[in-house]
């Protein structure tokens, strides 16, 4: 009996010896995607330990582990699979795609990847197959409407224009409005130079990227989320990730082809009158500046009556124009002269990507050519070149080396635009329906035959040399703004595998771009009798170091620990230099541009240096507990060069993923809560800390000035006082939100909510004159942004081959001006009449102009004749800022056909209609002609009396004292868009379009497989193509003072596109 | 592991610590210069000084002494003497920050650099616009003014310490200049003349105690004024874009028709014998030519006409300082009527036609005096401060009120940024020298 016991105890030691010592092995093998190709970089773990590795190149993996224990296969975005280790020694897995979407993995500040379940901020991901199918020509226009919180508004449609991105709201006054752009983890610029009033539309540097090379944005709208990045992120971060190299259908080469023709075509246009002609009081008068002339059709009709006698103009067409003595012509013009300058514009778009995975690297090659001759004829065009090469390729097991290279050159000529008597829509809206503007130039004949070359004629200025307005046709084809960059922009990037959960990341990044540009403006164009040439050429450098160090631990099952810790260099070189030439000794300048073409003292050169540096440690911890709870801790310690001190961000940011502990069901598939606090700031401008000194001159504000130039240049010390105290302004923001999946995982809804702060923000401040100075530039304004951000994605229907999905985005800001330390008011662009401005108290950006007087009651004070008076203090008048902004998308695709559509709508923005005033005051805009009868006797703004049965050219108006005669009196008088009542323009610009609407086909595999390609798709595209809005004359989507923080106002601005589309794409 | 951490961090720290090196001393601006010589600033005050005298002041003194009218939009409103506190903010600012301050610059560099000279030349213009602020707007800072680190809100002194002050400013930079001659500092903004700045000085400091109603100094230091007409502290104007002369440039390039004679002024009525002078002058039609266009709608902007392009503008002049001299002679018992009829002499060697000597005397001499001051100095605002001291002796009152204006506004920037503003002085309240 004892002897079996002992047996048995015995038997049983062994085994448990055995069990426990049991050998450890060496586990390989191949771990491979659903297409069977190896997958890099993906982990496995053994269960319960830390001890893990990760694939190589080819798939290929090699870990220690013993049999019963468990290794844990994972990737993102494909399934988790986990293999108890067996007998065998190699295990090899397949791991399927994710059945959730792609956008289940979002780019964190640092361009890792993340999956959006475990993500703790508000960061969306913008579908970048829709960005692509949108066919927008630069990255930016493609992603409106795709995702809350960001607000998109192009400057003009003009070939190349640039447009503004806004995430959430505006936080600064004198700081830099653009978001932060992080291209493959390296910051790159967004600067756009020259937005104002006049001028030419500029574009904006990250459209110089080739759309079809990006294959994620990620869109960070929080602090928490940016704050790694300090100072520069204030505005949010776009977080751009570029395609690497990869076969497909099983061959390791892929090569994808994209071509496409688009047609663009004004959308929304201002109409002309058509009934009465040049000249005023129903008079016709030659060169008159009004159309308030006579009837058009109670002229005799036949030829006009012309003065041959004397002076004459030649055109180049051999047209001989004569002054006109009478005008019996009843011909209208209005759409020879819509046809001289605009066309259908064609946009051919082309790009050829080729990618190749090797056994140890994977490239990707890809070229592009975008050539844009856009809706204005003449010089008006915007052709991209793109050249990128990236670079992937394993050195040896555990380093990976990567380099992405891309290369854009951007040739462009844009058209003069906006308060500008050169400016194209300006000469083209006010010219009188019954001047043909068909022959602009030419030789003018004076009365003794003398003659004048290059003569420029246009409605004011007949026969001449000058006139007092452009003609359209001299804008688009005489003066010329040509604009040339070049732009290098390179990634090297290092990963060291130290151990085997640890890794070093060493990145470099270059974005170096030099951009020339110049104007002309040929002698006797208006305003410039003797011609004017300036030429700048800009070069910017942004060079970035950034190591960091990261690793993960799983400590227990509960517990998983990962840390970032890194280091940051980056520097920004930016000049500026040229010239500008005026009044030319020689005005027949050809296609010569240079210097020396003038007297000395009118040729001034200029030069602007800057250069900044930032040096930055950062940390970042997440946590993940009991697989529900995050914790995500980040800290920045940054050393601005433009601060005397450190300065430290931190973040906090909580989640708990509750789904994970309620039972499965078939309602909610995933609930998450999050919460975050986070800083982030935005450095002062540089060189503002010292009292500067320079040239002088005074001058009066009514224009009368003794300038330093003439008088010996006596030197001035600024009156803008330095300020050596001069810190960040810093941004703290806190955020909560959820995000949902129901009814397992067909519907998707994530919601925000946002409070934001800007304290320090930097202002110039008044200073008592006496004191010796006038301002200075000081952290005292306070701004806040509140807001709600919600984004739904509903799969409706996903049945075989029939899918049909809706998504859907709402945001709601509200950007208030907390404070302004007293000052009333700050401008930021616009005019000296309407403005937009930041005003204590008020919405940012808020409309500043003259208003109309009320009583205490707040009704139209109104004067002796019932018209409205003009309140002598200007003041607030509107809101560019919309309530609520949306967008709403759906998705239906069968067999091979996908038909999408995306609606966006912006409701309770204003803006001031400052086109339509002054069209009002010219006698232009169809409202003027109305020929109305008078049911009674009615006064007029002038307090003349038209008696009843009389016709009259205008409206019947009522302000509240009864009827009241609205004609010429009134358009030349208050309703005069010249005149300080710029309230009476403040419209309702509210707005409902159909952004997108595009229907592709895939062509069947198996008719691929015959012809020899891999993949067929062709499509057909419309932008814009439906537009719902009260705002007339100009699309309100458009902002005339470009990407600067001033919005809200119209003023001959360039008009907006709607566009046509056919895709082909080929895959091989 | 813990070794990897640990040096990681060290690495970190190491390359924090040194990194002040790679963003130190960058924030120097490359665009502008953070100092300067004080020959160099000298030129900036001459402008304001400059400005002051013919600029926007300028043209209010006119509007409200009725030697012009104002006649489109803001300007008829000043006809009516209807002024607000923000119409006086840019001349005000004109003053302190591109004046007086940059004054108060040029001398800490001449003391620095040891330049006598240079100090006394800035320490006169500065009188200059400090007499002319005390002048116009009555209580004004002087003794905080100008030093925003010690007192960024200046307090306001009496107008007859800040009288006092330019005095002793007059004084002490008499004797620093010498007898160098105004255009010794190259300034470049003067007429180059014989202009000293001593007599210049002198000049000056007979204004303000004519103005101060000291008239037995103003006599004294007129005698050491400027003693001919080639002595006269102009501005300098020529055809050069930003170098006009700026009543040409208000009427002609900027607000064409908004100072005219729509409302029949008095310089124009006087001039033209529709309202008879005190003391009869026929030469004053040949006179009229010069001051006014063809068709008497404004003034004459035309080449030779007192504000053409190229027409230099008196800051400080001969004949005001001989008729300050006459003046005061007249009110002390003393020989007026040399000063005044070499004046007069002056005029017809300079118009033709015959402007007859006067032998009056007492108050009729005064007056006469006053009137030919008026008409002499077109747009000066000498002639604002001599209505307000007279208790206008000369009838400029127009419209419908009882008052001319007593003074300019304090300006709207100093209500809105200075915590030691003393309060808002009514339009018509006379200031303390000529209560």
């Amino acid at each position: 009996m004892k002897t079996k016991l002992n047996g048995f105890l015995a038997l049983l030691l062994v085994l448990v010896a055995q069990i426990s010592f049991a050998q450890t092995k060496t586990i390989t093998g191949t771990v491979t995607d659903q297409d069977a190709l190896p997958l890099p970089g993906a982990s496995v773990l053994v269960k319960g330990t830390s001890n893990g590795t990760q694939t190589d190149f080819d798939g290929n993996y090699s870990i220690q582990a013993s049999e019963g224990q468990v290794l844990v296969f994972s990737y993102v975005g494909q399934e988790t699979q986990e293999i108890t280790v067996g007998a065998s020694s190699t295990i090899n897995v397949q791991l399927l795609q994710s059945a959730q979407e792609l956008g289940e993995v979002v780019l964190t500040a640092l361009g890792l990847e993340k999956k959006k379940d475990e993500d703790l901020s508000s960061s969306t991901l913008v579908d970048t197959e829709a960005l692509q199918k949108s066919g927008e020509t630069g990255v930016i226009q493609g992603l409106a409407g795709k995702t809350s919180g960001i607000q998109i508004t192009r400057n003009s449609g003009d070939p190349g224009a640039g447009a503004y991105i806004q995430i959430r709201g505006q936080n600064t006054i004198t700081g830099s409005a653009s978001p932060l752009i992080v291209l493959d983890g390296v910051a790159i610029s967004n600067t756009s130079v020259g937005s104002g009033v006049g001028g030419v539309v500029q574009q904006s540097r990250l459209n110089d990227i080739n759309p079809e090379d990006i294959e994620s944005v990620t869109v960070l709208k929080g602090a928490a989320a940016a704050a790694v990045w300090g100072t520069g992120a204030a505005n949010g971060v776009l977080v751009i990730k570029t395609k690497r190299g990869r076969g497909a259908g099983g061959s390791r080469m892929s090569v994808n082809v994209r071509s496409s023709v688009a047609f663009d075509e004004i959308n929304v246009e201002w109409d002309k009158q058509d009934k009465f002609g040049q000249g005023l009081s129903g008079a016709w008068a030659e060169d008159f500046a009004l159309s308030w002339g006579d009837k058009i059709a109670d002229r005799p009709g036949g030829a006009d009556v012309f003065d041959t006698s004397g002076e004459y103009f030649e055109a180049d067409s051999g047209n001989l124009i004569y002054p006109i003595t009478e005008k019996r012509s009843r011909e209208v013009f209005n759409d020879v002269n819509r046809d001289q300058v605009f066309q259908t514009g064609v946009t051919l778009d082309n790009s050829v990507s080729i990618g190749f995975s090797g056994d140890n690297s994977n490239t990707l090659l890809s070229l592009s050519n975008l050539d844009q001759e856009g809706i204005i004829r003449g010089q008006s065009s915007y052709n991209r070149k793109t050249f990128r090469l990236n670079h992937e390729v394993n050195l040896t097991e555990k380093l990976t080396a990567r380099i992405n290279t891309n290369y854009s050159t951007i040739k462009s000529q844009r058209i003069q635009q906006g308060s500008n008597i050169n400016g194209l829509y300006l000469g083209y809206l006010r010219t009188a329906p019954d001047f043909n503007n068909t022959d602009y130039k030419g030789t003018y004949y004076d009365a003794n035959g003398v003659a004048f070359p290059n003569a420029h004629r246009a409605y004011r200025g007949s026969v001449g040399t000058i006139p007092v307005y452009n003609n359209p046709g001299w804008t688009i084809n005489e003066q010329t703004n040509p604009n040339r960059v070049e732009r290098f922009i390179i990634n090297p990037e290092i990963q060291w595998q130290i151990t085997d959960n640890m890794i070093f990341t060493g990145r470099y990044g270059l974005d170096y771009y030099t951009d020339v540009r110049e104007t002309y403006f040929p002698a006797n164009s208006s305003g410039i009798p003797d011609g004017n040439y300036a030429r700048t050429e800009i070069a910017e450098k942004n060079s970035t170091w950034n190591f960091f160090l990261s690793s993960n631990y799983d400590l227990g099952e509960a517990f998983n620990l990962s840390w970032i810790l890194g280091t940051q260099f980056e520097e920004s070189d930016y000049h500026s230099i040229g010239g500008t030439s005026n009044n030319f000794t020689n005005p027949f300048l050809g296609d010569l541009r240079l210097f020396g073409n003038a007297d000395a003292a009118n040729e001034l050169p200029f030069l602007f240096k800057q250069k900044t540096r930032k040096n930055g440690a950062y940390a970042v911890i997440n946590a993940e507990l009991f697989n529900q709870l995050f914790v995500e801790l980040t800290g920045r310690y940054e050393r601005p060069s433009t601060v005397e001190d450190n300065v430290f961000y931190p973040s906090a940011s909580l989640g708990w993923a509750f789904s994970n502990i309620i039972p499965e069901n078939n309602f909610l598939s995933f609930g998450k809560l999050r919460a975050s606090y986070g800083e982030i700031g935005i450095e002062p401008q540089p060189y503002a800390t010292r009292t500067t000194f320079g040239p002088g001159g005074v001058g009066s504000s009514w224009g009368d000035f003794l300038a330093a130039g003439t008088y010996g240049n006596p030197f001035t010390r600024s009156t803008t006082l330095g300020n050596p105290d001069l810190t960040i302004e810093r941004i703290k923001e806190f955020e909560v939100g959820a995000d949902f999946r129901f009814f397992n995982n067909y519907m998707t809804l994530g919601f925000t909510y946002y409070d934001r702060v800007t304290e320090d923000a930097i202002l110039p401040l008044d200073l008592a004159p006496s004191s010796g100075f006038s301002n200075v530039l000081a952290n005292a304004a306070e701004i806040s942004n509140k807001g709600i951000e919600i984004d739904a994605n509903v799969n409706i229907f996903n049945q075989g081959d029939f899918k049909w999905s809706v998504n859907a985005n709402f945001s709601r800001n509200r950007n208030i001006v907390e404070s302004l330390s007293g000052v009333q008011s700050v401008f930021l662009n616009g005019f000296t009449g309407a403005s937009s401005r930041v005003v204590e108290g008020e919405p940012f950006g808020a409309l500043w102009g003259g208003r109309l007087l009320r009583d205490a009651e707040g009704n139209l004070d109104l004067d002796a004749n019932g018209f409205p008076q003009l309140d002598p203090e200007a003041g607030l008048i509107g809101d560019p800022n919309p309530d609520w902004r949306g967008g709403l998308g759906t998705t239906i695709s069968w067999k091979g056909l996908t038909l999408s559509a995306l609606f966006e709508t912006f409701q309770g923005n204003e803006m001031w209609a400052g086109t339509k005033g002054v069209l009002n005051y010219f006698g232009i805009s169809p409202e003027t002609a109305n020929e109305t009868t008078a049911p009674t006797d009615l006064v007029n703004a002038s307090g003349t009396v038209i008696p009843a049965g009389t016709t009259f050219r205008g409206n019947i108006g009522d302000f509240g004292a009864g009827p009241v005669a609205l004609d010429q009196s009134w358009y030349l008088g208050l309703a005069s868009g010249f005149a300080s009542s710029h309230e009476l323009y403040i419209e309702d610009a509210s707005w409902t379009r159909l952004r997108e609407l595009s229907l592709f086909y895939s062509l069947p595999t198996n008719m691929m497989e015959s012809i020899g390609f891999r993949s067929a798709e062709i499509g057909v595209t419309g932008r814009n193509l439906v537009l719902w809005t009260d705002f007339e004359g100009v699309d309100p989507d458009l902002n005339l003072t470009g990407a600067s923080k001033g919005r809200g106002l119209d003023y001959f601005t360039n008009p907006g596109t709607r566009s046509y589309l056919f895709t082909l794409r080929l895959g091989l | 592991m813990k070794k990897i951490i640990y040096s990681a961090l060290a690495v970190s720290g190491l390359l924090l610590g040194s990194c002040s090196d790679y963003t130190d001393g960058l924030n120097v601006d490359p665009n502008n210069f953070t100092d300067s010589p004080g020959n160099l600033v000298l030129g900036q005050v001459g402008l304001s000084v400059a400005s002051l005298s013919e600029s926007q002041p300028s043209r209010y003194a006119a509007i409200f002494t009725d030697q012009f009218s104002g006649c489109d939009r803001q300007y008829e409103q000043y006809e009516a003497y209807v002024v607000t506190a923000q119409d006086f903010d840019d001349s005000w600012d004109d003053i302190y920050a591109d004046g007086i301050a940059q004054a108060k610059f040029v001398r800490e560099k001449a003391i620095e650099e040891g330049d006598a000279q240079l100090e006394g030349a800035a320490m006169i213009l500065e009188a200059l616009l400090f007499g002319e602020t005390a002048a116009l707007y009555g209580n004004v800072p002087f003794s905080e003014a100008g030093d925003p680190f010690e007192f960024p809100n200046p307090s306001y002194d009496s107008q007859t310490e800040v009288l006092n002050g330019v005095q002793a400013m007059l004084s002490e930079g008499i004797n620093k200049v010498g007898s160098s001659q105004v255009l010794l500092n190259a300034v470049g903004v003067f007429a180059t003349n014989d202009a000293t700045w001593a007599e210049v000085a002198h000049s000056l400091k007979a204004r303000y105690y004519l103005i101060a109603g000291d008239y037995p100094n103003a006599l004294a230091e007129a005698q050491l004024g400027i003693s001919s007409p080639t002595g006269n502290l102009e501005a300098f104007h020529t055809e050069t874009n930003g170098q006009e002369n700026s009543y040409y440039q208000f009427i002609v390039e900027q607000r064409a028709g908004y100072l005219a004679l729509c409302n029949n002024p008095l310089l124009l009525r006087l001039m033209n014998g529709t309202t008879p002078r005190a003391l009869a002058t026929p030469g004053d039609a040949e006179r009229l030519a010069v001051y006014f266009n063809d068709d008497f709608t404004e003034p004459n902007t035309a080449a030779g006409g007192i504000f053409a392009a190229d027409a230099n503008f008196p800051i400080v002049s001969w004949i005001e300082t001989k008729l300050i001299q006459a003046e005061a002679a007249a009110r002390t018992g003393g020989d007026a009527l040399t000063p005044f009829n070499e004046v007069r002499a002056y005029l017809e060697a300079t118009y033709g036609g015959s402007f007859p000597a006067s032998s009056s005397s007492g108050q009729q001499l005064i007056t006469e005096i006053l009137e030919e001051k008026y008409m002499s100095l077109p747009g000066s605002l000498q002639v604002f401060h001599d209505m307000r001291r007279t208790d206008d002796i000369l009838g400029t009152l127009k419209g419908s009120g009882s008052s001319i204006p007593q003074r300019f506004l304090y300006p709207q920037v100093e209500i809105n940024a200075n915590e030691n503003f003393p309060g808002l002085e009514d339009l018509f309240t006379p200031t303390p020298v000529n209560q």
